[in-house]
């Protein structure tokens, strides 16, 4: 079983470092796309939801392109190190980029289901924008919100192509469950590779049964 | 106290707000669609689009001459809409003192448990929201406003749905509140018989464009005559210059060289609008001077048509002068052969000056 428990830990800890970087990000632009018209919104729009589209691949080819030495977040550029390539840094890296479009796109559908009428009504009842951000704003929006947090951690959990290509596949370094799967496959472990399908099917089951339940309507509004 | 003189770009229909009444007890009056809940959030700080300038008790709310715009939040409203915008994740006591933070530093603090009792809601405080009735969704958003100590009350169309003994306790407590605190309050309507109630002074709001102003029982006897008119299809309101004005009777210019007498106050200079029924306009083939009646003005007919309330009469659409002003007569059929009553005709209108009465005082260049 600890070899089961290794891939386990290591995408727990990436989907979670995952999930703190793209969050907050994810939130604000998707708060901004649903709240705002600017200029270049839908080009904005577009690179976005790129890694949606592109073969993960390809992201994490230019990912490992990007953070080579010379590269234009390398060494020689940033002058500092961020030792990120064959480290579950890096895989945390790949995995965001991966889950930053599904989240953002969660949150602004969460964010457009909140009437900004209700916000402006707590204006006229003396409340700024922050407060009205998050004395109505948020809490309305908190289960869809919600269900973006555990996309993006479904996300993470299961991304491969990216993370292979930037954090390598390493026993116990950057090895996630995902990884594992591929490595016993490839190298006949076939007893092992089904133990780890089952605990990422568990995984998975868990997330998407709650993001079900939370984005189904209450029976209180019907 | 409230100076209002904005306009709101609305896509293909343009919102235009001057009124700047004395009054703390203010109705806005008009049809729906005439722009009454859009005037309504531009002076609560809900219109981002509103443009010009918005004043409250010496305070410049809006200014967009000199960029101010003052947020929804330092206004110091309690705003009523027409769909109450209650926040659904609070129960109905968290709503009511959604402005109490407010409440306890603004000027005005109408106190809580008296609002709960006559608004009948103290037993709700601890539902959810989704759980009342519409009537008591809309005592909860009024009891909300009023908690939060506002310096202005904007009601839309409050009364609206509640049954007739509650909405007579809701009106009694709304005119107490304005007696005992001071609270002005801003009144929407399409119904005159709320506005009558709680406003002294009003506006009449008519496809985006206050058409009349002045004290409630004037606007609202002449938009009650105009709604009465409109539903029989035909009314005159003609804008004219007054030139003279005393003992509540006005002479006032057409146009240079075309005078009317009328009923009404106002001063020299003035541009007012004036109501005249077309039952009271007589037609004549002749300029007939031996009639009491004072007003007698050529026209061209323009249009002669069946009243839609088919009753045997006709209306008849005539242009007075070179500014082609539109007066409609309404007359019996049987009229319509005797004079000859077809476009292009020249006949003479004629009405007595108790007919025509001052509807709206636009505030001419004398007075400004």
């Amino acid at each position: 079983m600890e070899s089961l428990l290794s891939p386990l830990l290591i995408s727990l800890q990436v989907s979670f470092a995952t999930l703190l970087l793209v969050y907050p990000p994810a939130l604000l632009l998707g708060l901004l796309l649903s709240r705002r018209t600017f200029p270049g919104k839908s080009v904005v729009e577009t690179v976005s939801a790129l890694p949606l589209v592109l073969p993960p691949t390809a992201i994490g080819y230019l990912l490992l392109v990007s953070l080579a030495r010379d590269g234009p977040l390398g060494v020689k550029a940033l002058g500092v190190d961020l030792d990120l390539l064959l480290t579950w840094k890096g895989a945390t890296i790949a995995a965001a980029v991966m889950a930053f479009p599904l989240v953002t796109r969660a949150a602004r559908v969460a964010f457009e289901g909140v009437d900004p009428r209700l916000e402006g009504m707590a204006r006229t009842l003396g409340y700024g924008p922050l407060r009205t951000f998050a004395r109505v704003t948020l809490p309305l929006a908190r289960r869809g919100l919600l269900a973006a947090a555990i996309l993006g951690f479904s996300r993470a959990l299961g991304e491969f192509g990216a993370t292979v290509i930037v954090a390598g596949n390493i026993p116990g370094r950057t090895q996630t469950l995902a990884l594992a799967i591929y490595a016993d496959l490839q190298s006949g472990h076939d007893r092992r590779a089904m133990a780890l399908v089952a605990l990422t099917t568990g995984l998975a089951f868990a997330a998407v049964w709650i993001v079900e339940g939370l984005l189904r309507p209450t029976p209180r509004r019907a | 106290m409230l100076e209002l003189d904005f306009h709101v770009p609305l896509g293909g229909f343009d919102l235009r707000v001057e009124w700047r009444p004395e009054a703390t007890a203010l109705g806005l009056f008009g049809p729906s669609g005439s722009g009454k809940t859009t005037a309504l959030e531009s002076i609560a700080g809900l219109q981002p689009r509103a443009m010009g300038s918005i004043r409250f008790a010496g305070e410049s709310w809006l200014d967009s001459d000199r960029g101010v715009r003052w947020p929804a939040e330092e206004r110091g409203v309690g705003y009523v809409p027409q769909d109450l915008r209650l926040f659904p994740h609070w129960s109905v006591g968290d709503n009511i003192r959604a402005g109490q933070a407010r409440a306890a530093t603004a000027a005005v603090d109408p106190p809580l448990p008296r609002v709960l009792e006559v608004l009948e809601i103290g037993h709700l405080l601890d539902r959810p929201i989704g759980a009342l009735s519409g009537g008591e969704q809309q005592r909860v958003a009024v009891a909300r406003a009023l908690a939060s100590g506002p310096r202005l009350l904007l009601l839309d169309e409050p009364l609206t749905g509640l049954d007739q003994p509650l909405r007579r306790r809701v009106l009694d407590y709304l005119l107490r509140v304005r007696e005992e605190f001071g609270v002005p309050t801003l009144h929407v309507s399409h119904d005159l018989g709320d506005v009558r109630l709680l406003a002294t002074q009003v506006a009449l709001l008519k496809d985006g464009r206050v058409v009349a102003t002045g004290r409630s029982e004037d606007v609202l006897e002449s938009a009650a005559l105009a709604q009465s008119a409109r539903e029989a299809g035909f009314e005159n309101l003609i804008t004219a210059t007054v030139a003279t004005g005393h003992d509540g009777w006005i002479e006032a210019d057409l146009e240079p060289g075309l005078r009317i007498a009328a009923r009404g106050e106002a001063a020299s200079g003035d541009l007012v609008t004036l109501a005249l029924p077309a039952a009271m306009v007589l037609l004549a083939r002749t300029p007939s001077t031996d009639l009491s009646a004072g007003n007698r003005l050529e026209a061209v007919v323009e249009s002669v048509r069946a009243s839609p309330t088919g009753n045997g009469m006709v209306d008849v659409l005539t242009r007075v002068g070179a500014r082609h002003t539109s007066i409609a007569a309404s007359v019996l059929a049987a009229s319509v052969p005797r004079f000859e009553l077809k476009p292009g005709a020249r006949v003479h209108l004629i009405f007595a000056a108790h007919a025509c009465r001052v509807v709206a005082d636009r505030q001419g260049s004398s007075k400004v």
